[in-house]
This record gives C-alpha cells, structure tokens and sequence, in this order.
C-alpha cells in the first residue's frame, strides 16, 4: 500500500524525496514547525521571517511577500539594497553550496510590488511621541508607533530626512528615488516630519505636550587621529566630505587622494572620490583586508573599480609640501587577537614611509555627540539604555540605533527602532515588556540537497561607473524565481500528501540520506486481479 | 494557491523525457553540435523514468557474435517479430547496439563482468543474449547530461505539441506543459522534438512504470502523428500477486521457475525449449489458460537459490530486494518460500505500438523524431532498453541535423492559447470527475483475463465501447483541486486513449500472433496478417488501417501458412476448452 512513515525525529526537510519521488506523492509540510526559528530569521537583528516571505516568492505571490516584508521591516528597499545581510551569514545552504541570495530576494520584492505598503491608520492614543532624527532608526521607530495609533513627530536637524541614508550611503549604492519612496511610505503612516530642526534641549518637547521621546540621533562625530597636520587645508573628514556631497555641496576633485580608513565610510569616500574626479584613490589602513570592518561586497567593488590599498600602514603626521600633501605612515604587523576577535595592529620600528596626496580624507570611526545638558548617562560617548526597553537614564526618553552602539548598521538601526517603540507603548500604556525566546531550528537540511549556484544580479560595468548610477542591479522575476527556489525552508518536513498515487517504488526510502522513510510493499487491493 | 506565470524556452533540440532514451538523445544531440539542447521531464531527471527501474539487463549484441543466426531470432522468432519486422531497422538496431554499450560505459555505467574483462551475458528472455547492469544505471546517465551543456528542467508535465501555423499534421515547433510544483504554464518553441516519452502502463499494480502514461503517444496523435501496432506489444507482465515487485528477469535468469496450484511446472507443458525463458506475455497468456483449468493460483519458486544469486538479487535490485525483505519472503541470503505470482497488465512499455518512424527515427511530422517506448516497435529489434539506447542516440542525431538545416520556427498565438486552455481545464472546473476513479474504471475494463489475455471480439468491442463512453462522459469532465492531481487528470485522459487505440487495433487484427490472443481467430496467418495496423486522428476521428509488409523484399521470409498460436496448440493438446 506504499509509503507509509516520515519519522520526523530523523527527517531533516532536505527534500530528497519531495524532488524525487516519481509519483510527486510527497512534498514538503513548510508549516509544521513554524514557530521554530531558522537560523536566517535568528541571525537578523529585526527578526524577518525570510522562509515565509521567500515561499511566497516561489509561489509567484510577490505582492503578499511584499506585504509581509514589509509587516516586519520598514525601507525594504533600502535593506534590500545596502544591508550587511547576517543572514546570509548564517543560511544553513551555506553548507551545503552557497548562501541564499536573500538581500536581492528582499530588494526584488519591495521593488516588484511598491503598493504593498500599509496606508494610514486611524489614531488610537493621544499621547504625543517625539523622535529625535530620521534615520533608519528613527524611522522604524516612527512607522510602529504610528502603526500602534500614536501620534509622532519626528525632529531633523538636516534640511533632509533620512539620516546616514541620505548624508552617508551614496546613490550609487541606494538610488535616491528608492530612499525617497521608503521614506514616504513612512510618511503615508501619518507621521509628521519637521526638517531643519535640531532639538537642543528636552525639556521643551516635554513642556510642549510630548509625552515620550526617542533618541535616534546616530553617531555623526568623527573621531581624529590626534597626528600633526590633522588640520591642514586640503584634509578632510570622511562623513563630511560624504555629506557635502551627498547633500549637493560637494565640489569635483582632483589628483591623487589618500583615504585613511578601513570601514563603511573609508570605502565609501575612496570610491565617491574615483566617482568625483579623482585620478587615483588609495585606502590608507592599518590592519589587512580581512580586518577591514567594512562591509565585504562594497570592499571588492571598490577594488575592482581601481581604489588601491596600502594595508598595515599607520599614518603619524601629515605634513605640506610643495602644494602637495604627505602622509608619513609607520609600517605594522599584526599581532595577538583583541577583545574584539580581530588581530591587533603593532608598530614596526623605523619603518616609517610617505605617501603623497593631492587631498587626504580621515574616515577613523565616528561616534555619538550627545548634548551634556540632556543629563543622560552615558558610556564612552554613546547613551546608555535599559536593555530590553531601550530606556535611558531620564523617565520619559529612550534611545537607540547608533547613538547607542556606536557606529552600526541598518537593520541594528531598525530593530532597535522597533525595540524603543514597544518599549514606549509599554511605558505610555503601563504595561511590562513580554519576553520571548524563540526556539531554533535544530537539525537543518544538509545531506542530500543538489547544488544550486547561486543566482547574482548584475553589476554595472566597471567603466560605466564613473557617475552617480546604481552599481547593482535587480533581480529579473525569473532570477528571484531561481534563487527562490534554492531556499530550503529549514525546519520543514516531508510528509505523504498524496499516498493514494504512491506506486512502492521504494526510491524515497532508498535514497533519503536520513533513513527516516518506510515504505510497505504490501498491496492495496483496489486494483483488479485478473482473476 | 500559485499565482500562473508564463516561462518560454527557445531552443534548438527538444527532448521530452529522461529515460534511457531521453538522455541518450540529448547526448547524441549536443554532441552533433545542436546548439541549444533542452530535456524535459516529469520529475526529477534520472529518478522519473521506466528506466530507472528497469531490471538491469539489456540485450547486448557483441562483434564476434553469429550475427545472422540473431537476426533471424529476431525476424522470424516466436518470441520475436514472429515474421512482422522491419529488415533495416533490425539490421540497424543489431549494429548499433554495442556502440551503445560502450557508450554507456563510458558514461560510467558498470556492467557484470566475466573474468577474463568481457561483459558477462547470459540467454534472457525469448533466446536474447543480455548482460546484467551492475548498478542502477539512470544514475550515470542523468549525471552524464548533467556534465553536459544540455538544459534540465524537470518536474514538467508537457501536455501538448505545438505545429506550425497551429495545423494538425504540420511541421512540429515545440510543446507546452505545466510546472507540477509551481503551476507556471511551460512553452517550449524549438526547431526539431524529439518524443521519448516512454509508453503506457495504465497505472498497474506493478511497481516502477505508473509515471508511464502514453503521454509519449497521445501529443503526437493529438497533433496528428501516423502512429501504429498498437495490438503487437507484450502487454503482460508477472508480478507477485500479494505485493509489488519487478525483477522477474532477474529472477529467472537465476533459475527461478514457475509452479500451478498443483505444484506442477507448468511452464515445461508450454515452452519444452524456453520454458521460464519464454517471454512474459506468454508465460501470462500460458497462466490464464491454468485459469481456465482451474489450477491457479501460480507460484514462482526460489528457494533452491544459493546464496550468491540472492546476493545478486540485492545488489542489482534495489526495490525489490526491499520488498521481498519486507514480506518475509528474502531472510539473510535466502528465499524461503515460493512467491504467489499473477499475470498483470502493465502496458505498452518495452514492446508495442507507437509513433511509427523511418530510420532515422522521423516521424510522419516534420520536425518530430521519436525515441523507445514511444516509437512504434512491434517486437522486431532488439527492443526496451537496447532499443531506447539506439532509437535514442540516432533521434539525436537527426534531430540536430534537422535542427541545424532548417529555418526558425514560430508559435501560432491561437494555438498556443487554447493549449493553455487544454491544460488547465480540469483545474478550473468546480466539480467533477477524479483521475483516480476513472484510472481503476479503466484497469477494471480490460485487466480481467477473458478480456484481453484471452479476447473474443464481442469482449473487446464491449471493453471498447466502454473506454469510448468513459472519455465522453468522465474523461471530458476531469477534476482536479490542485496541480499534483492536474498531472494526474492528463495521466488518466492519456491512458484512456492509449486504451482506446490498443483495443480498437486488437479487434482490427483478426488473428492470433504473440499477445494478439483471440478464441475467435486462434490462428498465426501469415496468408492474409502479414501487416502492419495503423491509426491516425483525421477530422477528430480515430482513423484505422492496416498496411501490408513488402512481402517480396523481405531477407527472410516467414512461411505463408496459417498455423494455431502455439498457446492455444498446447492448450490443444492439454485438453484445456477455449473458442
Ligand atoms: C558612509 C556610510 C556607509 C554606510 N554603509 C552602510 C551599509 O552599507 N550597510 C549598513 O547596514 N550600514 C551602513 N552604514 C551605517 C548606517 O548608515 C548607520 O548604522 C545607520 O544609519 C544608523 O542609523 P541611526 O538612525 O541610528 O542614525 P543616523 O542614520 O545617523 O541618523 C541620525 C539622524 O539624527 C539626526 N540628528 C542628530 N542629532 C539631532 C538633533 N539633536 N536634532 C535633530 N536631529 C538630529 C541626524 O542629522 C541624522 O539625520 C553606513 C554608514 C555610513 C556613514
Ligand atoms: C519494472 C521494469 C523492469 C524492466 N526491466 C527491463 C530490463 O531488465 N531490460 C530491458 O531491456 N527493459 C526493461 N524494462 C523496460 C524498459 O525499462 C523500457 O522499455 C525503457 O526503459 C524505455 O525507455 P524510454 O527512454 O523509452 O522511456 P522511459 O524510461 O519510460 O522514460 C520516459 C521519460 O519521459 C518522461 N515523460 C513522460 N511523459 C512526460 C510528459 N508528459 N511530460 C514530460 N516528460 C514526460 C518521464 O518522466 C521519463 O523521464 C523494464 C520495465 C519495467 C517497468
Ligand atoms: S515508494 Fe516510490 S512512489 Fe511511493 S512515495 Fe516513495 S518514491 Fe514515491
């Protein structure tokens, strides 16, 4: 009578059987262990549920997987685009061949179906909310409070909303337009924005009716170097240099340029300079490319558009000369492992060399600038929060994002914004946060899953990178459908769906590398003897 | 639940199905430089076919064999041709068979070996020389496409062919189909088809051929392919009666044998020479008459077996050594007991009717080449997986050939749309019939032994007549509530025609010759049944005609008399009633 057990202790959903059976008798039960987490989900900071959304991909139902994309995240469109994807880090297909695409995946939704964000919702409370800068986190912060039925308002200090978005990533990377159309739908919740005005001091928010406000304010304040000629005419730091830019100020470049810098925004400001004018563009940085906290992709682009690199150098002094500039770098080897994992940096003695530049940007970390008058509690420059409410030291206002961790990422940005906006409703309604500890999927897909290779979109010419033009292109339907498909769904089972078809073959529990499959050869009599 | 989505592929070749003769067509086809190479498949390559249950012989004709006294087995044998055969091809078929061994071997395909390195082969059914696979062999075939610049796309069911400016009997430019997990409407435009289809098991209660479902012959009848010999298959099978399981050649070639009620070997009554070497339709046909005697049930018999053959068994059988195990029938290294055994109809796979071709494997539509079980093959090569083999390899061919000479082709628009229409019908019906019911209606109409294993033309125009009324009245309003039963919908409506076309050119041939078993015309005639039956849709009619064999060009020439099929002869002396 054919199949007759899938013992789920052994069964790991790889689909061996699925993909095999001749009959197409089994198939995959993607909901049985839903509230299981796979490792994609855990691993991103906002929790986004890519099995669901990337099942809908496959099932050609892009609009619905827009829509929950977006119930999790606000500016898909901007994750899709510049996220350093932990997931990806993390996708159990990465044992088996490659990770799943899932950046471009998300990207392709959120572009495929703009009308997939949630309109307006009627208000619910009165209880006026300020958030205090509009990045990403601020933004998050906005769209879920907004969502919950609070009135926000949130507070810019630039003429422009977006945060780091705007004033840090170049276009290149994130097309305006798309930034523009993430933030509107923000703005489409109800949320009130107010452009070109810094917040100095809180009392006033409070004395003007806000009952709770967020501190969303980044980390904007570059660290120096402490080195002579710091401060000489033709240097410059990396965030400003990318902010004139970025906000229309920029002016074109010329000669060489020396980036001082291994993260974000050394990378960024080496391959805007190349874009700008620059004859030739050289990363300055004192540990080694794997050290590089940059993210990977953005660093191999820039290679490969022609930004060179002096790794293991440590600049010591600038200095002028003949209306030039000169970088005076000590040489380094790297050392024992720091606290942080990476190897640390050591001086070489008399080792010391020039490089000379026509214009020096400094891109050596930035840092939060928390007013001392807010009276906040503070640790090595940034806010200190409760944990799980994101609270500060002062009733009524929270913070999060980068003023909190120091320099981070979107999606950090994001769910930190989401985590301050359950913790103000659960302050303004009095309520205590709930915990929840998700359960993980254990036992992954991993033996018997055919290689798939996975799916890139393409990347503009490197020659025809020399303006402002988006480097990365989208996933065409087909692609997404491709690369949909090498999603595993971890944490699903096989289970007999149509057992009536099935012919005892046997093939399902010969090859299933689990050996979680019986099969009864017995026959089901329904079927006419000739006699 | 999916939303449908259209996906078109272009390509140079087409070839529908994985089997043996699948891959080997779109081998032979990349390698002659076709260009753009596509395989389609219902499930996924290399685990979808009858091939990749096959029981691991094949005929293997070898350089330094009698190469004359084969040919006339072949022509003139009973097991055979039995005088209906098809001179070139035979010669062809003979020739080409050891380059595909070869072939396969280089593929990776592991034969059983005789010390001295040369491929062991032992006499199989009929009097074929085969020799014995040492290992699955779809496996190395599907991993060999795989290594290929051939395009794979799997878990397609294709549901029809496209013709030129949409005309029944034009030039062939392609199929459509659907996705079975993803519902996308599948269009393939290409220059030259190749149909491998495989053949028809009507679903049976015999394991490893139920994906088999004539899809291979009703696209091309549907876009009006002369097609052919229908009646001429080895319909039977044997098969444990309480349990599913293949292996019966296997099992024999080890020297399992046949027993009745009586715990008499029957089979010596019946083939004094062969006796369980005889093939299997004869051996079904010799079990029916039992019936009628009233000593059934039979038994095949294995408990002598030492230990290395049923270690044979296991290493070469996967699936049924699982199920012998399973039924306490295989303990460690032995069988311990004899195995209730019954015929069972299992279709049109191995030998039969088909898309009749020319040598080249062209069929009556330009553009369209056929390969294996699709192919019209009334038991006159060496046939099944050699056949599939050398049908497959010279299909690729030219295919590529034609491929490269001729012009692009385009999709007629309307034709494509009512396709479309065709395909998804049963799924947007409310209500209506389910596959699955109209499958055991149609099993139940032609599987008892009084109907085609022993036919009367009043049986067979009854079972005719009901198959008709079935695909009126039920197939026309197939139901399917998902894509899983989509596939199955167009599984049931293919069989039903297949059914339709067998039966209607069984009662077309009057007289009895190999699994052609009539009490009505009990005699082999070779005066007035030297032919061929054809069939053709003409004006949404099933055309049916017979063509003669050209007699005087034949090398040999079987006798012109008319003798009693040997079943009934020793039925005859055996005293067992009939007529
Ligand atoms: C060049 C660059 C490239 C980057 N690339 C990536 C990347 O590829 N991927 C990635 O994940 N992350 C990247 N990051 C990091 C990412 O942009 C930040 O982690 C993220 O933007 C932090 O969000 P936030 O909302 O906490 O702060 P921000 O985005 O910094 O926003 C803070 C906002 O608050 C405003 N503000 C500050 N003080 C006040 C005040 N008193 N009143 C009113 N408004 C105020 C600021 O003007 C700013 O608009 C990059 C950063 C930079 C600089
Ligand atoms: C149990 C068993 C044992 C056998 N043992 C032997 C043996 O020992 N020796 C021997 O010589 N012969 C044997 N045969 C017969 C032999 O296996 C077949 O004759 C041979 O495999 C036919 O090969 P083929 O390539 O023509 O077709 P198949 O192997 O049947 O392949 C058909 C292909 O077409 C695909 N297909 C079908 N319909 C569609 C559609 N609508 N759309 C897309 N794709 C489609 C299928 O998925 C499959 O990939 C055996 C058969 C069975 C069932
Ligand atoms: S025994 Fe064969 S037909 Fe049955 S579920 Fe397993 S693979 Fe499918």
């Amino acid at each position: 009578m054919g199949i007759r057990k899938v013992n789920y202790e052994r069964c790991t959903g790889c689909a061996t059987c699925v993909e095999e059976c001749p009959m197409d008798v089994i198939r995959l039960d993607r909901s049985i262990n839903k509230d299981e987490m796979p490792p994609c989900q855990a691993a991103c900071p906002a929790g986004m549920s890519m099995r669901d959304y990337i099942y809908l991909v496959v099932q050609r139902r892009f609009e619905e997987a827009a829509a929950l994309v977006r119930n999790t995240l606000v500016l898909p469109g901007v994750t899709g685009r510049v996220c350093f994807h932990p997931c990806e880090e993390d996708c159990a297909r990465r044992k088996v061949d490659e990770a799943v695409n899932i950046r471009s995946l998300e990207r392709f939704v959120t572009d495929y179906a703009l009308e997939s964000a949630p309109g307006p919702v009627p208000k619910l409370h009165n209880e006026k909310i300020a958030v205090v800068g509009s990045g990403p986190c601020g933004l998050a912060a906005a769209s879920e409070l907004a969502r919950k039925g609070y009135p926000v308002t949130v507070f810019e200090a630039l003429p422009v909303l977006g945060g780091m978005l705007r004033a840090g990533i170049p276009e290149y990377r994130l097309p305006r337009d798309v930034l523009e159309r993430e933030i509107d739908s923000v703005i489409e919740l109800g949320v009130k924005t107010l452009t070109s005005t810094p917040v100095c001091d809180l009392e006033s928010l409070f004395a003007t009716g806000y009952k709770a406000v967020l501190l969303a304010i980044g980390a904007a304040k570059s660290r120096n170097l402490a080195i002579p000629g710091e401060d000489a005419t033709g240097v410059a730091y990396g965030l400003d240099f990318l902010r004139d830019f970025n906000l229309g100020k920029g002016s074109r470049l010329e000669g060489k340029v020396a980036v001082i810098g291994g993260g974000n925004v050394a990378v960024d400001a080496a391959r805007l300079a190349l874009r700008t004018g620059a004859s030739q563009v050289t990363i300055i940085y004192r540990r080694s490319r794997a050290e590089m906290p940059a993210i990977k992709e953005e660093v191999k682009e820039a290679l490969a558009e022609g930004v060179r690199t002096k790794f293991l150098a440590a600049p010591v002094q600038i200095t002028r000369e003949n209306g030039g500039l000169c970088v005076t770098c000590t040489r380094m080897k790297l050392g024992k492992k720091g606290a942080d994992g990476r190897r640390q940096p050591e001086p070489v003695p008399d080792s010391e060399f020039d490089i000379t530049a026509d214009r020096v940007i400094i891109a050596a970390g930035e840092e939060a600038e928390v007013p001392s008058k807010w009276g906040l509690k503070l640790k090595r420059g940034a806010i200190t929060t409760d944990p799980t409410t994101l609270a500060t030291s002062r009733r009524g206002v929270f913070a999060g994002g980068d003023a909190v961790t120091g320099p981070g990422y979107v999606i950090q940005a994001i769910a930190s914004g989401k985590k301050a906006a359950a913790g103000i409703n659960c302050y303004l309604r009095g309520e205590q946060p709930g915990f929840e500890e998700a359960r993980r999927v254990n036992k992954p897909p991993l033996k018997g899953v055919d290689k798939k290779a996975r799916n890139t979109a393409a990347h503009l010419g490197i020659a025809e990178r020399r303006n402002q033009a988006e480097v990365e292109a989208g996933f065409s339907p087909e692609m997404a459908l491709k690369e949909a498909d090498r999603c595993m769904a971890c944490g699903s089972k096989a289970f007999i769906k149509y057992l009536r078809d099935c012919m005892t073959c046997f093939l399902c529990e010969i090859d299933c590398p689990e050996e979680a499959i019986y099969v009864s050869p017995e026959r089901e009599r329904r079927k006419p003897l000739p006699w | 639940m999916f939303n449908r989505w259209t996906r078109q592929v272009n390509c140079d070749v087409l070839v529908i199905g994985g089997g043996l003769g699948g891959t080997f067509a779109a081998i032979k086809a990349e390698e002659a430089g076709a260009g753009k190479v596509v395989l389609v498949s219902k499930g996924k390559l290399g685990k979808d076919s009858v091939s990749t249950f096959a029981a691991g012989v094949m005929s293997v004709i070898m350089p330094g064999d009698d190469f004359e006294a084969e040919f006339r087995n072949y022509a003139l044998g009973e097991w055979s041709g039995a005088g209906i055969y098809d001179p070139a091809w035979l010669k062809i078929a003979m020739e080409e068979n050891y380059d595909r061994v070869r072939d396969m071997e280089s593929y990776g395909v592991q034969w059983a070996r005789k010390p001295d390195g040369q491929i062991e082969r032992r006499a199989a059914r009929g009097v074929v020389l085969k020799g014995t696979f040492m290992k699955p062999f779809m496996d190395a075939m599907a991993n060999k496409v795989r290594s290929t610049s051939v395009e794979v796309a799997g878990h397609i069911m294709l549901t029809g062919l496209l013709t030129e400016n949409g005309q029944t009997s034009g030039r062939v430019v392609g199929a459509v189909g659907f996705d079975t997990r993803t519902g996308d409407f599948c269009v393939f435009k290409a220059r030259a088809v190749v149909m491998a289809a495989g053949g028809c098991s009507f679903k049976p209660r015999f394991a490893g051929c139920s994906m088999s479902t004539g899809d291979g012959y009703t696209l091309p009848y549907r876009a009006g392919a002369k097609m052919g010999s229908f009646e001429l298959g080895h319909f039977h099978q044997m098969s444990a009666a309480a349990f599913d399981t293949a292996g019966m050649n296997l099992f024999v070639a080890l020297g399992g044998h046949f027993i009745n009620a009586r715990g008499e070997r029957f089979m010596q009554d019946y083939f004094p020479n062969l006796v369980e070497f005889a093939d299997l339709t004869s051996v079904s046909q010799a079990s029916a008459m039992e019936m009628r005697a009233g000593r059934t049930p039979v038994y095949l018999d294995m408990t002598h077996f030492p230990p290395a053959s049923v270690n044979r068994i296991r290493t070469a059988l996967r699936s049924p050594t699982k199920a012998l195990e399973r039924m306490g029938i295989m303990v460690g290294d032995k069988i311990v007991s004899p195995i209730e055994y019954a015929p069972c109809f299992r279709g049109t796979y191995s030998m039969g009717g088909g898309i009749v071709t020319d040598i080249e494997c062209a069929t009556s539509l330009p553009g369209l080449y056929a390969v294996g079980d699709s192919r019209c093959r009334p038991e006159q090569e060496p046939a099944a997986l050699a056949g599939a083999a050398v049908t497959g390899a010279r299909a690729g061919i030219f295919a590529a050939r034609f491929a490269k000479e001729s012009g692009d082709v385009e999709i007629d628009r309307g034709q494509l749309e009512e396709l479309e229409g065709f395909t998804f019908a049963p799924m947007e019906r409310q209500d209506g019939i389910e596959p699955d019911h109209i499958i055991t209606e149609n099993l139940e109409t032609i599987v008892p032994y009084e109907v085609v294993l022993i036919a009367r033309g009043e049986r067979l125009e009854k079972a005719l007549k009901e198959v008709r009324r079935i695909q009126r009245e039920e197939v026309s309003i197939l139901y399917a509530s998902d894509l899983h039963y989509l596939r199955m919908a167009h599984e049931a409506a293919n069989i039903l025609l297949t059914t339709e076309m067998y039966l209607n050119s069984y009662l077309t041939r009057k007289e009895s010759r190999r699994a052609c078993f009539r009490e009505d015309y009990p005699y082999t005639d070779n005066i007035n049944w030297l032919r061929n039956t054809r069939l053709k849709l003409e004006k949404g009619e099933m055309q049916i005609w017979t063509e003669e064999l050209p007699y005087d060009s034949l090398p040999l020439k079987p006798e012109r008399t008319k003798r009693l099929h040997p079943i009934f002869e020793v039925a005859r002396r055996k005293g067992i009633p009939w007529g």
